[in-house]
């Protein structure tokens, strides 16, 4: 008794799936040949991502284009030039009165003096841009 | 019992399945409409899809820059904060060199002035003396060394913490615009699913 029913119940469920699928057939096969051929575009999907890109490339990007100078990296310039300005006038002098090796101990003692912070200026300026140069590279799509 | 549950699972699936049935069967006899229609209607949801998406993506793009922003300032304030603290070390090691150039420049004046004083000629010669070996010492000081090393430290560990804070948010932000990609497909998949129907009733 319980197979026989059991095997009712099976058919039952079986036919209202072929209902179900015949219903849905219906409809898939009007997406398989559309006819007429629609009059705007309708590509398949495959070039989303393109068109995804092109959605997105017309976006102003104005915000990260302008960098803040950096005052403390100006201002060590500034101090250095005004110290290699000094040495300039010694060397100058040195140069006019013929005397070549004080000009050239001065040469070598205003470099040194001048340049102490230098790699670390240079460091600064360049971790600077890369910075800059990373916002910027922030994904654009 | 058995029995019971089971009578119960076939009701829900047949129930389920009834109703699917209907639902594309109630799709499939609506009334037909025009060509021109589905495809003005296409168009409309396609413009949809594409507000959608950029309403979704143009916020967390500006998100994403600000955050940017944010942590590049946090790391430039970082990095002056240590290079003050640098210059500091600097400007008092090169206090000796810098006086020792002024007094050599003075020494050179009077000279200048009094052209046949060997003793002012001597002076200079002195006084560049000193001044080179306040330079050379100063090439070689060890409380610039140790603080450019210190400086160094705090320069890497901003630089570390800005590019942290950037990829964080860069991804955060593709995140975003993959679940508005995601969505921008099924949209449009779904808008051709209906227009497809329509122009196929269309034709009948």
């Amino acid at each position: 008794m319980k197979t026989k029913s059991f095997g009712f119940s099976i058919l039952v469920a079986m036919s209202a799936l072929t209902l179900s699928a015949v219903a849905f057939g219906t409809n898939a096969s009007a997406t398989d040949t559309p006819s007429p051929a629609p009059v705007v575009s309708t590509d398949s999907g495959s070039n989303d991502d393109g068109e995804i890109l092109s959605l997105l490339s017309g976006q102003p990007d104005a915000t990260v284009n302008v960098q803040e100078a950096d005052v403390s990296i100006d201002a060590n310039n500034s101090e250095d030039v005004q110290e290699q300005a000094a040495f300039d006038d010694d060397i100058k002098a040195a140069v006019l009165a013929g005397d070549a090796d004080s000009a050239a101990q001065l040469t070598s003692a205003a470099s040194i003096v001048t340049s102490v912070d230098a790699p670390e200026i240079q460091a600064v300026a360049a971790d600077d841009a890369a910075a800059h140069a990373l916002i910027i590279g922030l994904p654009q799509k | 019992m058995e029995r019971k549950s089971l009578k119960v699972a076939l009701a829900t699936v047949l129930a389920s399945a009834l109703v699917g049935g209907f639902v594309s069967a109630g799709s499939a006899l609506a009334a037909p409409i025009t060509t021109a229609q589905a495809n003005a209607e296409y168009t409309s949801s396609i413009a949809d899809a594409k507000a959608s998406f950029l309403a979704a993506v143009k916020p967390s793009r500006a998100t994403m820059i600000d955050e940017g922003k944010r942590a590049e300032a946090a790391r430039r304030q970082a990095v002056k904060r240590a290079l003050a603290t640098f210059n500091s070390v600097v400007a008092t090691e090169k206090a000796t060199s810098l006086a020792a150039e002024k007094t050599y420049k003075a020494s050179v004046a009077k000279a200048v002035a009094s052209p046949t004083s060997a003793s002012l000629k001597a002076t200079v010669k002195t006084n560049l003396v000193a001044l080179t070996k306040a330079a050379t010492a100063l090439s070689a000081d060890v409380k610039i060394s140790t603080a450019r090393v210190a400086f160094a430290k705090i320069r890497t560990t901003a630089m570390a913490n800005f590019k942290s804070a950037l990829e964080i948010s860069a991804k955060e932000r593709t995140q975003t615009l993959d679940r508005a990609s995601l969505r921008y497909k099924a949209d449009k998949a779904r808008a051709l699913v209906k227009l497809q129907a329509a122009l196929k009733k269309a034709s009948k």
